[in-house]
């Protein structure tokens, strides 16, 4: 009978995983139904399929965060903080020094703001003016 | 919750917080898969990384006709055989692992069904590394076939042969060790 079986093992392994041809299931059956041998290897065969399954999972050390690409949002992050305050500062300079876009009438200016400045704030007025004298020399 | 396709989606259009979610998703799962491989903590973490790093390079490539999961854990059993192909690494995480794996019995260690385990895992170790791929990832990830021989670069017929021997001698030496 061990020949037999050995010729039998394989097709017995496709049998219980259902890859075997229909046509093929009599004669495995039929095996199977004759040989105490052969039922123990496939009832073992399916205990360790089973326990395999059954493996548990194992949680993923918390140490290590699993790599993934630069954090852009960490890079973003940081190109704010350096680039914002540098931003300001440029915008900040450069406009006290351009003249605004829309031309203001400089009688209007001069209505509106008739409180006394601000030490920077005057240097802005004295400023302001200047632009608005070259316009209307100009 | 954003499913693994529409993560996939929005990580292709340059949404790198998508890909943290995926990698957070699948961690455990690819981190477990990698430990039965591998059957050592730190060689399992850095296959970890290693196959996070390709899916995140490789996304582009990626098939979405393919369920995420399957690409992902097959791309993480490639990275584990090519883990092994490094023969000193390999035989220093046997030797950890071996060391690693006899159980120090305590009362809890001899509850049958655990000591089971920690013996399946020592024997998986046995099996050789494409054998021990196909079966993690047929029985353990519960992959079709199909996928199994893609991932492993196999024919089918040869991966069903991998796992009709692997199971076998998995039997046998359960028979010799707890029988
Ligand atoms: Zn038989």
């Amino acid at each position: 009978m061990k020949n037999e079986c050995e010729h039998w093992e394989p097709l017995l392994h496709e049998w219980l995983e259902d890859w075997l041809a229909e046509s093929e299931h009599a004669a495995v059956e039929a095996h199977l139904k004759a040989c105490p041998a052969c039922c123990a290897k496939v009832a073992g065969w399916q205990a360790v399929g089973r326990a395999l399954r059954e493996l548990p999972r194992v949680a993923a050390p918390a140490r290590r965060s699993p790599h993934t690409a630069p954090e852009p949002r960490g890079a973003l992050r940081l190109a704010l903080a350096l680039c914002l305050p540098t931003a300001l500062l440029v915008v900040a300079f450069r406009t006290s020094f351009s003249p605004p876009l829309t031309p203001v009438s400089p009688d209007a200016v001069a209505q509106t703001i008739a409180r006394p400045f601000t030490a920077p704030v005057q240097t802005l007025w004295n400023r302001l003016q200047e632009v608005i004298s070259s316009w209307t020399a100009s | 919750m954003f499913d693994d396709a529409m993560l996939v989606e929005r990580c292709l259009q340059g949404d790198t917080g998508a890909f943290d979610t995926l990698a957070a998703r699948y961690r455990d799962r690819v981190f477990s898969l990698a430990f039965r491989m591998l059957g050592e903590a730190s060689a399992a973490e850095d296959a970890m990384q290693e196959a996070f790093l390709r899916a995140y390079t490789r996304l582009p490539l990626y098939n979405p006709a393919q369920p995420f999961s399957t690409w992902l854990l097959c791309l993480t059993a490639r990275v584990c055989l090519n883990a092994r192909r490094d023969r000193a690494t390999e035989q220093r995480h046997l030797e950890r692992a071996a060391k690693a794996a006899p159980p120090p019995p305590t009362l809890e260690e001899r509850l049958y069904e655990r000591e089971q385990r920690r013996t399946l895992q020592r024997l998986l170790l046995r099996l050789p590394a494409p054998q021990r791929a196909a079966i993690l990832l047929y029985y353990y990830e519960e992959l079709p076939v199909a996928e199994v021989a893609r991932a492993l670069n196999a024919p089918e017929g040869t991966v069903k042969t991998w796992l009709y021997r692997g199971r076998e001698s998995l039997r046998r030496w359960l028979e010799e060790e707890l029988g």
